[in-house]
């Protein structure tokens, strides 16, 4: 009687056991979620959230957030999650930034990206000197990769003058060589 | 009545001498410059075939005595057109007979100075990526764009002039092959010396003289700002534009009188090329060399009190360290002694030497004093520098050799002042060698100096850098020497002109020309 007793207690725990909530340690993330949310200061708090197979939150695992820019992607921050399968960071300027884009684990096998609300516009995404007037560039005028149409107007004005003049030198010439 | 173009006079025959015979002299000059432009031919093939490994240069130092040259021969270019065309802008008479030796300068100088910087790339090919990813904010993209401009505007600048020579060539020059006289009769445009070509002649010239003058200005500027918009110490300067500026029209003024007198001296073209000319030219060069001492104060002492860690290591590098032999061989090569050799016809005291033979040993005893006082001071304060590449030793060594010279240099004083001419020519010529110098230590030690807490980079030219720098050289005199034997050293037409009456008041131009 004992010892059916201690075996019915044993069966009752292996099914409480296996009627809890698991999370294995070590699960290999499957998915991850990546969440904006804009501030009026215009920083944005990045959350990414990572589970496996199964969609249990995956711990400590590392994430890597990055942003395109004009100069190509860029990393923000390496970090891991927490208990909750989250990670989290804070974009301080997502102004200038295109697109974010988070990626976990070191070889970066599972990634999610998220265009920039401001960004989505339509094309061109970028105008290529005209942000610069309106001073809204992500760059200013002389670093900026695209021709400033203020700076094409002035150097075509310099350089224009000089070569209308000689131009003008050179019409002088036929003028010689036509006069008797 | 059509104006015709009148014989050469007699005492022009100097100037044309040259273009119909031509002596063992020439022909020797000739064929050695030929064998250094072979060297120099020879190396860069060797450079080619095996890349800028065997160069001195490295990923530290891309820029070594090829950017050197560049910046060099591209202030020389600063002789002609720009100093030609201010002194006629300014009417300055007495500059006739110097402009085309001027203007010359400056075609020549571009075109050996330019490809300076395809070397310097190593693989040339490469400079079509200027154009094809070039970006209009970049400076190099202006360089190119400039220089080009330069040498098209110096091209048309020295050409205008050339034409009423080139009649009278056509015309008069019946002794000479036959690929001249076409040449002669091809460049004259059908000038006759009417009226009408005068009157087109002399507005395409005057044109040309007011818009060289921006450009000459912009190319050195711009060579200043592929320096100044870096952010690397001794580069990154408010003053690099004019201080490049000034820098190039110093070299360029050198480089006329240095031209000048070999001329006079080869050709016999003491009647053109006066006494009068080498002294206003000497003038001008003592001009720009106190305007070019004051801009090297200025940025050295700018730097050196903000006591920036990079500032002060490389202003200790050019003072004291492994580039102070350069630079302070410079500063007096470069500027001290010509100011001097400028200045001696109005040092009286020299004249007091002259006339009292016992009085001449003085200098040496002056410059002995100097060399134990700098070289004293140089032992006591050397500890703290010791830490330099060289070592404080040898700059004692480099300071007592150039003490010395100087000191021999006074000596030579009392003969220098009786001959201005040679005595301005010297000091064009140590100009010249000092620019260059300057603007190796302008190109190097800011790229040898370590941006991050490393070691200081090492640039040695080799044999090939310094093979094609000669050749560089040699292919600049022999442009030279074959343009005075192909055209007139000297505008005939424009000197003549100085000596023909002013029209009286409301007389038709034509009628003085006619």
């Amino acid at each position: 009687m004992r010892r059916l007793r201690s075996l019915l207690f044993c069966g009752l725990f292996v099914v409480a056991l296996a009627a809890m909530p698991t999370r294995v340690e070590g699960a290999e993330p499957a998915r991850v979620v990546l969440q904006t949310q804009s501030a009026p200061d215009g920083s944005a708090r990045l959350t990414a959230t990572v589970v496996d197979s199964r969609g249990a939150p995956v711990a400590e695992s590392p994430v890597t957030f990055k942003a395109r820019t004009t100069f190509g992607w860029l990393t923000l921050a390496e970090t891991t999650t927490g208990a909750d399968g989250k990670a989290r960071t804070i974009l301080a300027v997502a102004t200038v930034v295109e697109e974010i884009a988070v990626e976990v684990g070191g070889e970066g096998t599972v990634r999610a990206a998220i265009l920039l609300g401001a960004r989505r516009t339509s094309a061109p995404r970028i105008r290529p000197g005209w942000d610069v007037l309106r001073g809204v560039s992500p760059q200013p005028g002389f670093i900026s990769p695209y021709l400033v149409p203020l700076q094409v107007i002035l150097f075509g004005m310099i350089l224009g003058g000089i070569w209308a003049t000689y131009g003008y030198v050179a019409w002088f010439l036929l003028r010689i060589r036509g006069a008797r | 009545m059509t104006p015709t173009v009148p014989d050469p006079h007699p005492e022009e025959r100097p100037v044309l001498r040259p273009l119909q015979r031509t002596g063992w002299g020439f022909r020797l000059l000739v064929a050695a410059l030929l064998a250094v432009i072979a060297a120099g031919a020879y190396a860069y093939v060797t450079q080619l075939r095996l890349g800028l490994g065997v160069t001195g240069l490295n990923n530290r130092v891309t820029w070594g005595i090829y950017i050197t040259n560049f910046v060099f021969f591209i202030g020389v270019s600063h002789a002609g057109t720009l100093i030609s065309a201010i002194l006629r802008v300014t009417g300055a008479e007495w500059r006739r007979p110097i402009t085309r030796m001027a203007e010359a300068i400056t075609v020549f100088a571009l075109m050996v100075g330019a490809p300076m910087v395809l070397i310097d790339m190593g693989r040339p090919e490469r400079i079509l990526s200027v154009f094809r990813y070039g970006r209009l904010q970049s400076p190099i993209l202006w360089d190119v764009i400039s220089i080009t401009t330069y040498l098209t505007g110096s091209l048309l600048y020295l050409y205008l002039p050339l034409i009423p020579d080139m009649a009278l060539l056509r015309d008069r020059l019946t002794e000479v092959p036959r690929w001249k006289r076409a040449l002669y009769r091809a460049l004259a445009a059908g000038w006759r010396g009417t009226p009408r070509q005068h009157a087109a002649l002399e507005r395409g010239i005057s044109a040309m003289a007011i818009v060289i003058i921006p450009v000459a200005i912009s190319v050195h500027t711009v060579v200043s700002w592929i320096f100044g918009m870096t952010l690397r110490a001794g580069w990154h300067s408010t003053i690099f534009g004019p201080y490049f500026v000034i820098g190039a029209i110093f070299s360029g003024i050198a480089a006329i009188i240095t031209a000048m007198g070999a001329f006079r001296w080869v050709y016999g073209l003491g009647g053109f090329l006066t006494d009068r000319h080498f002294r206003n030219l000497g003038y001008l060069l003592l001009t720009f060399n106190l305007l070019y001492m004051y801009f090297t104060i200025s940025e050295y002492l700018t730097i050196a009190y903000g006591a920036e860690v990079k500032d002060t290591t490389l202003v200790h590098a050019l003072f004291y360290g492994a580039f102070s032999h350069v630079f302070w061989v410079m500063l007096i090569i470069g500027l001290v002694l010509p100011a001097v050799l400028t200045l001696i016809p109005h040092l009286a005291p020299i004249d007091l030497l002259r006339r009292v033979p016992a009085l001449r040993p003085i200098p040496l005893g002056v410059g002995a004093a100097i060399l134990g006082g700098v070289g004293a001071t140089l032992h006591v304060r050397g500890v703290a520098y010791v830490n330099t590449t060289l070592g404080v030793h040898h700059d004692v060594v480099l300071v007592a050799a150039g003490v010395l010279g100087a000191a021999a240099f006074l000596a030579l004083l009392p003969v220098l002042k009786q001959r201005p001419v040679a005595s301005i020519v010297l000091a064009s010529l140590l100009v010249n060698a000092g620019m260059w110098l300057k603007r190796y230590i302008i190109v190097v030690p800011s790229m040898a100096l370590p941006i991050t807490p490393t070691e200081w980079a090492t640039y040695q030219p080799t044999w090939v850098e310094w093979s094609i720098t000669a050749g560089a050289f040699a292919t600049f005199i022999l442009l030279y020497a074959l343009f005075a034997k192909i055209f007139p050293l000297i505008s005939l037409w424009e000197v003549r002109e100085a000596k023909v009456p002013e029209p009286a008041p409301g007389a038709r131009a034509q009628e003085v020309v006619a």
